[in-house]
């Protein structure tokens, strides 16, 4: 599949428009999936257009409560759930996370009955939240079905969800944005169970970060959540989001950059995490990957042993090696056991993540023509262990 | 707490010492030493003179002639202990000295200026600061950052499918720092 980008005549927010239009008029059903951020902030405030031009109502708006959200994104959050125009459902839904410490996860399941009775919650729930009781689940186990299967209950007919999805966020959202041709912005949600009526929506996908704010600051007059001056002064990270898992973690020094107090929230419900921020730029993530590396597979499942804690993310470790395994014996060069290894460290082990290949002109590959024969020679000894 | 005024040449550096200033706040701190003078005193291990707190002021006065002569004698607080509990006082007094947070240290700027206490010139000479981020502290906002006034939309894309070998320039939005 090649892919290129055909620009159009008119702009990303006339386009966004008529995207909006068309989503409203397809599908039964239409929320906009809110995290409190920039983006979700622009969806929203789209989403507001059409239900003023077709006397709609309150726009419909779903939040999923991850638990741990800074103190600035909640109050944008309570901002916005309190406009008349807005008709928001507050989930707050025991979902499995993991903490991620120089290297060793740990799982985590948001809003557990056992943290909230040792006091070490971040934040208590609010009173208006559809929590996990409210489906007849156990908060101290995680969700059975995909969060999507518990947001879209109560929806009827066909059901969209917008959301703030960006292309030039990341070379996968981009991937996944050019991959259909005809309505490329509506997509199937990933691992939902067959035969549900729900559809994403991704109308803002062609815009950059410079659009979403003049759209909301200049044509809406609408403020956004200040963390973003905060990020601005220190040149953080303008993407919120859980702040402890395996990508988001390595930015924990933005936490105290912007909002000191919420890291020392963390701190209290996850003391161990404090490593993470003080040795994370010493740490020797190389020559840990290369010691695992040296003892082949067996040095992957010395290296789960070691570094990942708790049984479900210890088995989805587990499948993963199993898989690259089957593909390593397929195609040595291409899965490596450096690469898996580098995998099972650095990377999400969601569930939503399979073993890939390593590509010409990637970063690791230019590093393994570099500096191949260490490794070569380690796994020429060790393959098939 | 008994403060005794001994010469820097009696004082070394304690074997413990795992704390590093960058260039910019050393200046920002020798700033201070020259306007300020000696504020809290130098923390010694008694035994063998070692500095468990205060080196980098130390090191200031021992290796400035200006300082030696604006100090000839540095004022310390001598501690008797042995060179572990030394140590654990070291660290202890660096891991609790706390972090300045960007967005309160804005408004404070903000609060010299209107107050026309100091002139920006001084608030530059007076804590090592460049004219870039003497503005930013000022006016630090996303949109001043982005110049979202003269920013005009992108324009809309479609994908559509292209020949084997095309290559698409697409760029990703970095966070502006690397892992941090």
């Amino acid at each position: 599949m090649t892919r290129q980008r055909l620009f159009l005549d008119i702009n990303c927010v006339e386009a966004a428009r008529q995207r909006i239009r068309h989503v409203y008029d397809t599908f039964d059903t239409v929320c906009v999936q809110f995290s409190g951020g920039k983006d979700s902030t622009a969806v929203l405030l789209l989403a507001k257009e059409v239900h003023e031009e077709r006397n709609l109502g309150p726009v419909k708006v779903i939040f999923r409560d991850e638990e741990m959200v800074s103190p600035l994104i909640l109050e944008y959050i309570e901002y916005v759930r309190t406009r008349p125009w807005v008709d928001m459902e507050w989930y707050c839904l025991p979902q499995g996370s993991e903490i991620w410490v120089l290297g060793r996860r740990q799982s985590c399941i948001l809003w557990s009955d056992a943290r909230r009775k040792a006091g070490r919650l971040v934040r208590e729930i609010p009173p208006f939240a559809i929590t996990g009781h409210h489906f007849g689940l156990d908060n101290s186990k995680p969700l059975p079905q995909h969060i999507d299967y518990y947001t879209m209950q109560g929806k009827t007919g066909s059901v969209a969800f917008i959301t703030g999805v960006r292309a030039t966020e990341s070379m996968i959202r981009y991937r996944s944005l050019v991959q259909k041709l005809h309505e490329n912005y509506i997509v199937t949600p990933y691992k939902t169970k067959k035969g549900m009526p729900l559809k994403f929506a991704k109308v803002i996908y062609d815009w950059q970060t410079a659009d979403v704010f003049k759209f909301i600051t200049e044509e809406h007059g609408e403020r956004y959540c200040e963390y973003y001056d905060r990020a601005a002064i220190t040149s953080s990270n303008t993407r919120v989001g859980i702040p402890l898992h395996s990508v988001a973690i390595r930015r924990i020094g933005d936490v105290i950059a912007t909002e000191p107090e919420f890291y020392d929230e963390l701190y209290r419900c996850f003391p161990y995490m404090d490593a993470q921020y003080r040795y994370w730029p010493v740490l020797d993530v190389e020559s840990i990957i290369r010691k695992y590396t040296k003892m082949g597979f067996s040095g992957a499942s010395q290296f789960i042993d070691d570094y990942i804690i708790g049984p479900s993310k210890t088995k989805r470790a587990k499948s993963f090696v199993a898989e690259y395994r089957r593909k390593h014996v397929a195609d040595p060069k291409s899965y490596t056991i450096y690469s898996l290894i580098n995998s099972l460290f650095m990377h999400s082990l969601a569930i939503s993540k399979a073993a890939s290949p390593i590509g010409p002109k990637t970063k690791a590959h230019t590093m393994r023509e570099l500096d191949s024969h260490e490794i070569n020679d380690a796994e020429e000894g060790t393959n098939g262990n | 707490m008994e403060i005794s005024y001994v010469s820097v040449d009696l004082l070394k550096k304690g074997d413990w010492h795992s704390n590093y200033i960058l260039r910019p706040d050393l200046l920002t701190l020798s700033v201070s030493l020259r306007e300020n003078g000696f504020i809290y005193p130098i923390l010694v291990r008694k035994e063998d003179n070692s500095i468990i707190d205060g080196y980098h002021r130390w090191m200031l006065v021992k290796d400035n002639e200006h300082f030696q002569k604006q100090f000839p004698q540095v004022p310390c607080v001598f501690k008797s202990c042995d060179s572990l509990e030394a140590a654990m006082m070291h660290l202890q007094i660096n891991r609790g000295r706390g972090t300045l947070v960007a967005h309160l240290i804005s408004r404070i700027i903000k609060d010299f200026i209107y107050s026309k206490k100091y002139t920006e010139e001084q608030i530059q000479a007076l804590l090592s600061m460049k004219y870039d981020e003497l503005q930013l502290l000022m006016d630090g906002t996303i949109i001043k950052k982005l110049n979202i006034q003269n920013h005009k939309y992108s324009r809309a894309w479609v994908p559509i499918e292209a020949p084997a070998g095309t290559v698409d320039k697409f760029e990703t939005e970095r966070p502006p720092n690397s892992d941090r």
